[in-house]
């Protein structure tokens, strides 16, 4: 899904260099062992591809000067004693230390990043480009670093190898090793040549992907398999997806001679080199008889090996970059300082909350403007008004997870961005609308924190203060039930309603003085729905209660109402105020009493 | 997504090969030609890969030590140099031109069969985890299957060419050599025990990963992002992802050693054993009894080591037929599944009527209790009628036997007196239109999610007339390309988002795109504030005077509007009357409506 943006920028060598470091360095800070482990591991391949070499050119020395049996033989033995040890090595890195390694650092590599996460400021999330960028780079921290680090290990091994090989050939004949050099001067134009004509054909395959990833998806799920079912729509999607392909065929297409004739160049250019060294060797050999029989054989063994060698080199350089890209969405995600900023002052208990002169935008869009208005402790106030208004936008605000593009929020008289950020959030307890239920135990979700024994009585309390009590007496395990089947295959699922009470129960469990409900009756049919407005006013008598609704009739008992419109408070009061003023108010609430009046008068 | 234990079946071998060609020819059918050109690119490969090394090698010092001269080797050299050319030609043909295109013919052909099975299965299949597993599979990976199939043929053929070629070389040089292959051959048995070992640290593994997987989408989604920032639930979450590290921990040590001894042993029996073992034979043949030819005893050295690792990895080819087969049982089952609400084949033309239900009993497949029991409900030609009841008393699953979603466990639906059963699916649910609660907004035209078929002319005025009497119409003339702007961000940053109220809209426009016998209304107005909830209330009775109407609302305010109300509790059908009546009988649904109306009512009396 976000995997969309990897490449489509361009990026400097320089860059590359530094960015490659930058992960090393993150790699270095939470695991010295698993970089060195790499670092060693690249270093042993190395020395292990120019033993090779060097093993092959000796027994072939040896064998032209005909030797005697005994001294090869000896080599050979070696070998096999330098193999057992080294694969011994090879193996218990790659099947075990290495995953170890790897699991270590997620691990503290996401201490790190998951406290980062947290830090970020919502309105980053309201930010595609930012928050796209964001979930891919956490989504790929692990496979990327991991990756990055065994590439880095195989880049080593190739420099080295390298490195070993092309004097192992020199000694052989330094002609050779300017002739191999030459030819893969040549291949490394051609290849990043490649690299750019396939770089911009994945460009013209992406949103071609994406497309027949969503149509594949449409099938899949089961949120629109009633749709599907229902109504022609999968032959819209099948048309789409051929259509698709169509285009992905003319992409292919597109690109296809360019990549045929570089393509092309560059193997033949490989199999000029070999050839033309082998030439060389035998010309050397037979004419001017500067070299033994021995050195031809591991001479064109050597060169073949030097020359995959560098290839490989080449693409891993090329494959470095991809990193480097990578590194660079993970810079700008660490690099963020949040904007919100938390103050030092530690809040006190609640007495007022006022609203002054707010206005808020998203970008061009204002959301809320000029909103004025002051929560004294114990009222119990209403927030209404038609969807968009900007209700649950003016909740984020009073939580500080935005701060206003101007005006000023005071809690007890005190503009809030001087409380200390994490304690000013506890002191309000809330409930949005698109709650979550967390993977945890009912506990852990009612408390919104870890849970032990002796918070046992806040958590049942609190569940039955959400109407819950009923559901749990028929869990085994009562508070202790695992939720959602993510951990557990025998977790439980809850229903719409009884997530939602669970989410209530949140807001009882934690000792605030100050309760935000946004519309937290929504999923709850009737009957709960009423429970649920006894228990909130009930227990919250001595608190102050912020309620959120469009049903008027869960609001109608709040000490004040404010009812707003297109991001405007357009009308306050008590409900007998504004059904007085008979306005915008009074018409919604009427529209909504007169079908129940008249079932009730039909009685 | 599968949550199911995999556990690592085993085939025949004759239903291994059955799967295999069953692939093979599905694929001969999706792209003809290409399993033969694919085929015959890896043979030619394998043949000159096999003269210029090889071959060549052999050729030229053996040539040496017969005292040829430089202008007697070089045209063996330069003619390999010049067979390799043309080969890579006609590969590059293949590889950067032929091969996407064939791709996408044979992606269109499968994904379309397997699309167009999806669509005909029935909705119970989803919350089977088993056939979920298989439906995901076969929508996911039937392409690349196909794809992996081909190529392991080919992979075969490569490898067997080699084998073949360098076998009888070692062969015309000294049969004894062969005996050194034995060591390939163990490294067989390892292979597969290598390959059980990797697979059963996956399975194990895929727990773990699945619960890091969730802890980590807790930290970076926006769904989560407002709980996170405002609770402490961030600790627990981070205390489980790092028991999820542990666990992968220490099933990494649990299998890691055992993987790298078997590996450790195969690397040993072929680089030291068959390789090295071969070369001290070579050697001593040479230089001790002098029955070698130099050329020959170097053609030895590489040529072995070519052939212990074609062994090997021609068992690895094998290994994964067996692989590609047990994907493909999958897909075979998936394919050969007989959906089991189908057309009966002797259906009878659709009649109108009422709709109604008798004694219907229902509970989900692997599930011990009924969520409906004994319902008997009856909707009328023209009948408006409310379904009203506690979360879970299973008016949603009632709203999906009536639409054929499924069938009644027992009991009977009929419509016009006769079985559902007994009319055509299609036809049958073509005479409905269903708004449900969770509408799914398709990243097509507006047009397109309004209509949910493909456009034909005329539909304009359809379409305009749906949204006018949705309410949508005002949101929609705002967009820049009204009617054809294409919603969601799937594919264009700038696309168009419907609010959640919107998006209600846009679903119940669907159904005045049509003629329907019924209407059914699931919860539709759940995010509609009250005024657009009261307009879309009497433009839906309006739009329904000629057609049934079926809804589940919440607000019994609206239930007031029905012919017959039907109070479901726990799965049966509590209470049924006109809200007057229900109201007289002063049960559970007049205790319900009271309580939802008390705040309002107060208001009257005053």
């Amino acid at each position: 899904m976000m995997n969309t943006q990897n490449n489509e920028k361009k990026i400097k060598t320089g860059a590359i260099l530094r960015n490659n470091i930058f992960l090393l360095k993150l790699a270095w800070k939470y695991t010295p062992l698993y970089v060195t482990l790499c670092v060693l591991e690249g270093v042993l391949w190395g020395v292990n591809n120019a033993v090779d070499v060097y093993y092959t050119k000796i027994l072939f020395d040896m064998l032209g000067r005909n030797e005697p049996f005994e001294k090869v033989i000896k080599i050979i033995i070696f070998m096999a004693a330098y193999y057992a040890v080294f694969w011994l090595f090879h193996y218990w890195y790659w099947k075990v230390q290495n995953g170890l390694e790897q699991k270590k650092l997620q691990y503290r590599i996401h201490s790190k990043l998951f406290e980062k996460a947290r830090e970020l400021d919502l309105a980053c999330y309201d930010n595609p480009e930012f928050y796209n960028d964001f979930v891919w780079s956490i989504n790929e921290s692990d496979g990327r670093i991991n990756k990055q680090l065994n590439d880095l290990g195989k880049l080593i091994n190739r420099i080295v190898a390298s490195l070993l090989v092309t004097t192992v050939l020199v000694t052989i004949h330094p002609l050779l090793a300017v002739i191999i050099l030459a030819f893969t001067v040549i291949r490394i134009v051609l290849q990043m040549q490649k690299a750019k004509v396939d770089h911009a054909r994945a460009l013209d395959f992406n949103p071609l992907d994406r497309k027949t990833d969503y149509i594949n998806r449409m099938f899949r799920l089961a949120d629109c398999a009633k749709e599907i079912r229902l109504t022609h729509v999968s032959e819209n999607l099948l048309s789409e997806y051929e259509k698709t392909i169509e285009e992905k065929k003319g992409v292919v297409r597109k690109y296809a001679k360019k990549r045929y004739f570089l393509s092309i160049a560059t193997w033949i250019m490989m199999n000029v080199a070999d050839g033309a060294v082998m030439l060389f060797l035998l010309y050397e050999l037979l004419v001017t008889k500067s070299i033994a029989l021995g050195d031809f054989a591991a001479g064109v063994n050597t060169v073949w090996r030097l020359s995959w060698l560098l290839r490989d080199l080449m693409d891993r350089i090329v494959k470095s970059k991809e990193h480097a890209l990578y590194v660079d969405k993970l810079r700008t995600f660490l690099a963020y300082e949040p904007k919100l900023t938390s103050g030092d002052v530690t809040p006190e208990a609640f007495r007022s909350l006022e609203v002054r002169g707010l206005h808020f935008a998203y970008g061009e869009e204002e959301i809320l403007s000029d909103i004025n208005f002051k929560i004294e402790q114990g009222d119990k106030v209403a927030f209404v008004g038609y969807n968009g208004a900007g209700k649950t936008t003016l909740i984020k605000l009073l939580m500080r997870l935005y701060d206003p593009t101007s005006g000023e929020i005071l809690y007890n008289g005190r503009n809030i961005k001087e409380y200390d950020l994490a304690a000013y959030r506890a002191c309000i307890g809330t409930v949005f609308q698109d709650y979550k239920i967390f993977a945890s135990t009912i506990a852990e979700n009612v408390l919104a924190d870890e849970y032990s024994e002796d918070k046992k009585e806040t958590v049942l309390s609190a569940l039955s203060k959400s109407a819950f009590s009923e559901k749990l007496a028929t869990l085994e395990n009562g508070v202790e039930t695992e939720l959602t089947r993510e951990f557990s295959s025998e977790g439980t699922e809850l229903s719409g309603g009884e997530a939602q009470k669970v989410a209530i129960a949140r807001v009882f469990a934690r000792p605030c003085d100050l309760l935000i409900m946004d519309e937290p009756s929504s999923a709850l049919d009737p009957i709960s729905e009423y429970n649920l407005n006894h228990s909130i006013l009930e227990t919250a008598e001595a608190q102050t209660v912020v309620f959120i609704s469009h049903r008027l009739s869960t609001t109608r008992h709040a000490d004040k109402i404010y009812m707003f419109e297109s991001g405007k408070l357009i009308e306050q009061g008590t409900h007998e105020a504004l059904m007085a003023k008979d306005g915008k108010y009074a018409y919604m609430f009427n529209l909504q009493a007169k079908k129940y009046a008249e079932g009730n008068h039909s009685l | 997504m599968s949550k199911t234990k995999q556990k690592k079946e085993k085939l025949s071998l004759r239903r291994t090969c059955s799967n295999n060609v069953f692939m093979l020819k599905l694929l001969h059918k999706a792209s003809p030609g290409r399993i033969a050109i694919e085929i015959a690119v890896f043979a030619a490969e394998s043949i000159v890969e096999f003269f210029s090394w090889q071959y060549l090698l052999r050729y030229v010092v053996n040539g040496i030590e017969e005292g040829k001269d430089i202008a007697a080797l070089m045209p063996m050299v330069i003619g390999m140099c010049l067979l390799n050319i043309a080969l890579i030609a006609v590969k590059c043909i293949w590889y950067e031109i032929y091969s996407g295109i064939f791709y996408q013919n044979a992606a269109r052909f499968f994904q379309k069969l397997v699309y167009r099975k999806a669509a005909k299965v029935e909705l119970a299949c989803y919350e089977n985890p088993d056939f979920y597993d298989k439906y995901v599979k076969a929508l996911n990976e039937t392409t690349s299957r196909a794809d992996k199939v081909a190529n392991s043929v080919s992979m075969v053929v490569y490898q067997g060419i080699s084998l073949a070629a360098n076998a009888a070389l070692l062969l015309t040089i000294d049969p004894i050599l062969l005996l050194f292959l034995i060591f390939p051959l163990f490294a067989i048995f390892f292979v597969k025990q290598s390959k059980q070992t990797d697979f059963d640290k996956y399975t194990e593994s895929v727990v773990a990963n699945r619960k890091c997987e969730y802890t980590r989408r807790t930290f970076y989604l926006s769904e989560y992002a407002k709980e996170m920032r405002l609770t402490g639930i961030h600790s627990v979450m981070f205390r489980r992802f790092g028991e999820a590290i542990e666990e992968a921990k220490k099933i990494i040590r649990k299998y890691g050693f055992r993987s790298a001894a078997w590996n450790y042993l195969i690397e040993i029996f072929i680089s030291v054993f068959a390789t090295l073992g071969a070369t001290g034979y070579a050697v001593y043949q040479t230089l001790a009894t002098g029955n070698m030819l130099y050329g020959d005893c170097l053609v030895v050295i590489s040529a072995i080591s070519i052939l212990s690792w074609s062994i090997f990895s021609s068992a690895d080819s094998f290994i994964a037929f067996e692989e590609h087969a047990l994907y493909i049982e999958n897909l075979r089952h998936f394919l050969d599944y007989e959906p089991k609400i189908k057309t009966a084949e002797n259906h009878i033309p659709l009649k109108k009527g009422a709709l109604e239900l008798c004694d219907v009993s229902f509970r989900y497949d692997g599930t011990e209790k009924d969520v409906l029991k004994h319902i008997n409900i009856k909707c009328g030609e023209n009948e408006k009628i409310a379904l009203v009841g506690h979360n879970g008393a299973g008016k949603s699953t009632l709203v999906k036997l009536m639409l054929r979603l499924y069938d009644a466990t027992s009991g009977k639906i009929t419509l016009a007196g006769e079985d559902i059963r007994r009319y055509s699916v299609e036809e049958y649910r073509e005479s409905f239109s269903a708004v449900f609660q969770d509408f799914h907004v398709f990243s097509l035209s507006v047009s397109e999610n309004v209509l949910l078929r493909p456009t034909q002319n005329g539909d304009e005025e359809k379409v305009r007339y749906a949204l006018e009497k949705s309410g949508a119409s005002e949101r929609v003339s705002e967009m820049p390309h009204g009617t054809d702007t294409i919603l969601t961000r799937e594919f264009d940053k700038n696309g168009e988002v419907l609010s959640g109220g919107e998006t209600q809209k846009l679903a119940i426009a669907h159904a005045f795109t049509k003629e329907n016998m019924f209407v059914i209304l699931d919860e539709p107005t759940s995010a509609l504030d009250p005024i657009a909830e009261h307009e879309m209330y009497q433009n839906m009775m309006e739009a329904c005077k000629n057609c049934g109407m079926i809804f589940i609302s919440h607000r019994l305010s609206s239930a007031v509007m029905a012919d017959r109300i039907y109070l479901l509790e726990n799965g049966e059908v509590a209470e049924c009357g006109t809200h007057e009546e229900l109201m007289a009988l002063n049960g559970k649904y007049a205790d319900m409506f009271r309580k939802q109306a008390e705040n309002y009512v107060e208001t009257e009396a005053e």
